[in-house]
């Protein structure tokens, strides 16, 4: 920048301001030099954030998250004398000892109930007791097809008993079933 | 223009991608149903008391007594040869007799079986050849009978036990 220019342009009236003028117009020292170079760009930065500007986007994202659990990983019924009325030929045993926790934050989901097991033994029925959110499904007979457990349990956690009822007949005999039981949150 | 929607169409993908991947999730349990070997039977109550009061004339047989009041179920899933014995606390004295008859169902009834002298130990077959599954409200029949002989009997009681088994 030509610091003299800048100077001259100005109108200058008094002879104070002449003499002072004479003085700038001196050829300049070092110092003088910086001190009016860095009051430069101090001006030019200011007036330069005035004017300027500029964006970016910030993208958000909250997945589709859902999240279910067992509370109790194994459960063990059986149907001895104390559970038998003589004279019944069905008989059976109910467990209520087991809860299911699940979350979603996605609408319109439900839970599903299936056994692997292909060919059991005896009967083994599943429902859901008291949940907290959602509609509990009627009870239904476990097979390896799977069936609707819980429904409308969209955006929400929440919590339900397992019932299990094992029933058999006399006429079946002793005997055992191992049930890997799977419950699945999915759309509705 | 094109990197915009090139963007945008990504971001949609990837929107959707996401929820396929987490929209599902599963827990898995044990569970696990036994079936013990089961023995059940059941009576009803007692009997009404049998009391003989009648005689015929020139023979030493008095009439006896029957009692049908009474009846028992069963339910076993142990096998199909199961039986049902009876058995009685205390032996009758000689001129009197105990008879039991149960009818079944699911197994073969031995008829009038007499249970006089059939203490412990000494129990006697009155069902046999029963079959897994139950049998409910199966009559048990009484008959006491007693001979003049014999004489005159004061109230007695007496505890019969009717046990299923192998």
């Amino acid at each position: 920048m030509d610091i003299s220019l800048f100077f001259a342009s100005r109108p200058i009236r008094t002879m104070k301001l002449r003499k002072k003028i004479k003085r700038i117009h001196q050829p300049l020292n070092l110092r003088t030099l910086l001190v009016v170079l860095v009051t430069a760009t101090g001006l030019i930065s200011t007036a330069c954030a005035q004017f300027g500007s500029d964006n970016h986007t910030v993208t958000v994202f909250v997945q589709a998250i859902t999240t279910i659990q067992a509370d109790v990983g194994s459960v063990n019924m059986v149907i001895s004398g104390t559970d038998v009325v003589a004279g019944e030929n069905v008989m059976s045993v109910i467990n209520e000892t087991s809860r299911l926790l699940w979350g979603t934050n996605g609408s319109g989901r439900k839970t599903t109930v299936v056994t692997n097991l292909v060919s059991s033994n005896f009967v083994m029925k599943v429902e859901a007791l008291n949940p907290t959110q959602g509609i509990a499904a009627p009870e239904v007979v476990l097979t390896n097809t799977a069936t609707d457990f819980l429904l409308n349990i969209g955006r929400s956690s929440g919590s339900c008993t397992i019932k299990y009822t094992g029933i058999a007949t006399a006429e079946q005999g002793i005997g055992s079933d191992s049930h890997l039981i799977t419950f699945t949150i999915q759309s509705q | 223009m094109r990197t915009l929607v090139a963007v945008v169409v990504f971001g949609v993908l990837a929107t959707f991608a996401g929820e396929d991947a987490f929209a599902q999730a599963s827990a898995n349990q044990n569970v696990t149903l036994g079936v013990n070997a089961i023995y059940r039977i059941a009576i009803s109550g007692d009997p009404a008391p049998l009391i003989i009061t009648d005689g015929i004339a020139g023979n030493d047989n008095l009439v006896p007594v029957t009692d049908n009041s009474t009846d028992y179920s069963i339910t076993q899933n142990v096998g199909n040869t199961l039986k049902i014995t009876a058995e009685i606390d205390v032996a009758l004295a000689s001129g009197y007799t105990l008879e039991v008859n149960l009818t079944s169902t699911k197994g073969t009834s031995l008829g009038d079986v007499d249970i006089s002298n059939s203490m412990s130990g000494s129990a006697v077959d009155v069902v046999t050849a029963i079959a897994r599954g139950a049998d409910a409200n199966k009559t048990i029949g009484y008959t006491f009978s007693a001979t003049a002989s014999a004489g005159e009997m004061p109230a007695t009681t007496r505890v019969v036990t009717l046990t299923l088994t192998n």
